[in-house]
């Protein structure tokens, strides 16, 4: 990363950058921390990365009032972490990015997805439909499983098992819903991902609606999701 | 490319550390019990070292003040079925409950993290913030602004921790 | 079974994994060596990461209990130690999840409950005070990889193993922890 960093920031004294900082993030952070900003920016746009998802991050740091050597930090790293998502969707990235692939792939690497569970993902939605958003709510879904303090393997392998059933947004959605409701009643967050993958691979194989009731058959509360 | 290996790099870390790596004594009591526990044949009793019948004062304390000082927040992200614009976007609406709350916005990535952009309005119940943003399809990173403070969606998917705070919360908009 | 006896007296150069071996073949002094020789950096890192004596302990206990319970399917061809620290890092989880379900109607800032800041005098007991108090402040994957990383120094290949994230994720989140604590300290009046 450091070999990126240094490389982008030599394209960007070469080139004739255009010092306008974003409006997002004129006035709450020094001038020199918005000019390394501004510079990252620059460099990244030449390299082909997209500058919205990066200022948006700085935005979000400068709001959270994060010390601006974190902002920096952060950003160095989802550049980084944008390039990789590049690599692993290749022509995918640029096609549709108006759904958040790019951006839900990069969140991926950022909470420690392995590469390879990534493109397997992204194989076995190729080989099946066009429309992303499965993969979009498959990559939220592994990222907010890991969240729950899954680990990352066993959160994609399960995930991975739902995308190739074809389960949809929905079901996907239902399936976060589930295990967060899980976990809060008090089970552990392997119970709670064990009990619901086979309760949803039983019912995605049998094309059935899924049974949610939490374990011990009690009916979920009206207007739960 | 490498990267470089994290270490606490200032004395002041470094010797907080080595405090840490200090080992605690192991008590007789504790030791006695497990002892007990691990002979007992077959079914999982756990046998207390100590009493621990009482709530821990800071517990009961931290939670009072959290509560006084923050609100009580659940938010709920609704996409408004089979609502279309012209330009493919999607009515999503969003709630927050916090009926101490003077104002409540919503931020993120379809407004640029700017707090004063989408404030939400409170509802005919008194407690809950709601709004209705209309948002292209795909991958949503948000958070709420309650009272100056950020917030996350405690019922929506959780984003990734990257340094800047308290992770994000995350939607998919499907639209049609 | 005296308590005595479960305390064993084995010669220092037994493995942990001839002593696993042991202990799955019934020899409950074997399995009393493993807790002697595990148990004290156990209680460190429950006691650091639940920031709770009490939890702490109820923690380990519960680890080693599990562990002796699943001694058969230990394989003594992997680190006993890696192998016990997995068990015990879910057993503090199960724990942080149960006391955040407490409060899960509450809307949390990491800021929103500050501790009174004791004044700086460079003890190594006010230090000790101090480094506590921003642990409890990191994120949970930040204190658990800062004080695998730093406290119990496991390498990031047993770091690895035991937690199932990738090593660059976990380098992060040292990485991540180590600022973090860093800016607390100073917060704090500890330059």
């Amino acid at each position: 990363m450091r070999h990126l960093i240094i490389g982008l920031a030599l394209v960007a004294r070469a080139a004739s950058a255009q010092m306008q900082p974003a409006e997002s993030f004129a006035g709450r952070l020094s001038p020199d921390a918005r000019v390394a900003l501004q510079r990252l920016v620059d460099s990244a746009r030449a390299a082909g990365i997209p500058a919205a998802p990066l200022q948006n991050k700085i935005a979000e740091g400068a709001l959270k009032g994060a010390d601006e050597r974190r902002i920096i930090a952060a950003v160095q790293s989802l550049i980084q972490r944008l390039a990789d998502a590049q690599r692993i969707l290749g022509p995918r990235s640029r096609d549709t990015d108006g759904y958040g692939l790019l951006g839900a792939t990069a969140s991926a690497l950022q909470a420690g997805v392995a590469p390879g569970i990534i493109q397997s993902l992204v194989a076995l939605d190729s080989t099946q439909r066009s429309d992303p958003r499965p993969l979009v709510g498959a990559l939220v879904t592994v990222v907010d499983l890991i969240a729950k303090h899954i680990p990352a393997s066993a959160a994609g392998m399960s995930v991975a098992d739902l995308l190739r059933r074809r389960a949809t947004e929905d079901e996907l959605v239902a399936f976060r819903a589930d295990i967060a409701r899980d976990i809060t009643a008090g089970a552990t967050p392997d119970i709670a991902l064990a009990t619901r993958m086979r309760a949803y691979m039983q019912a995605l194989d049998a094309n059935r609606s899924i049974d949610r009731r939490p374990p011990g058959g009690r009916a979920s509360p009206p207007g739960a999701l | 490319m490498r990267e470089r290996d994290a270490s606490p790099e200032s004395p002041m870390l470094q010797r907080a550390t080595e405090l840490l790596r200090e080992i605690p004594d192991v008590r007789a009591e504790w030791r006695a019990a497990l002892n007990a526990r691990i002979r007992q044949p077959s079914f999982n009793v756990r046998v207390k070292a100590r009493d621990r019948s009482t709530l821990r004062p800071f517990a009961a304390i931290a939670a009072a003040l959290v509560f006084a000082g923050v609100g009580i927040g659940a938010a709920l992200a609704v996409r408004a079925p089979g609502q279309t614009t012209e330009n493919g976007l999607s009515r999503t609406r969003f709630a927050f409950v916090a009926p101490s709350a003077s104002q409540v916005s919503i931020v993120g990535d379809f407004n640029q993290w700017n707090p004063a952009a989408f404030p939400l309005r409170r509802s005919a119940d008194g407690r809950t913030w709601v709004i209705e943003v209309s948002l292209r399809s795909g991958r949503h990173v948000y958070a709420f602004v309650v009272d100056g403070k950020v917030a996350r969606d405690p019922t929506a998917a959780e984003g990734e921790d990257d340094g800047l705070g308290m992770p994000n919360s995350v939607v998919v908009v499907q639209g049609t | 079974m005296t308590h005595a006896a479960l305390h064993g007296y084995h010669a220092v150069d037994i493995t942990d994994a001839e002593l696993a071996r042991r202990a799955t073949a019934g020899d409950a002094a074997s399995f009393a060596t493993l807790v002697d020789r595990h148990a004290p950096a156990c209680l460190r890192f429950a006691t650091r990461m639940l920031d709770s004596p009490e939890d702490a302990e109820e923690a380990t206990q519960d680890a080693f209990w599990r562990a002796h319970r699943a001694i058969h399917r230990f394989d003594d061809r992997a680190n006993f130690r890696t192998w016990l620290m997995s068990i015990l890092i879910n057993r503090c989880r199960t724990m942080l999840l149960h006391r955040r379900r407490r409060a899960a109607r509450i809307v949390l800032d990491d800021d929103a409950v500050r501790r009174a800041v004791a004044p700086v005098s460079g003890s190594d007991a006010e230090l000790r005070g101090a480094i506590q108090r921003a642990l409890v402040r990191l994120d949970v994957g930040q204190r658990e990889a800062f004080l695998l990383k730093h406290v119990e120094l496991l390498s990031y290949d047993e770091m690895s193993a035991i937690t199932g994230l990738g090593i660059s994720a976990l380098k992060m989140r040292v990485q991540r922890a180590c600022d973090r604590l860093q800016a607390l300290l100073e917060e704090d009046g500890y330059a």
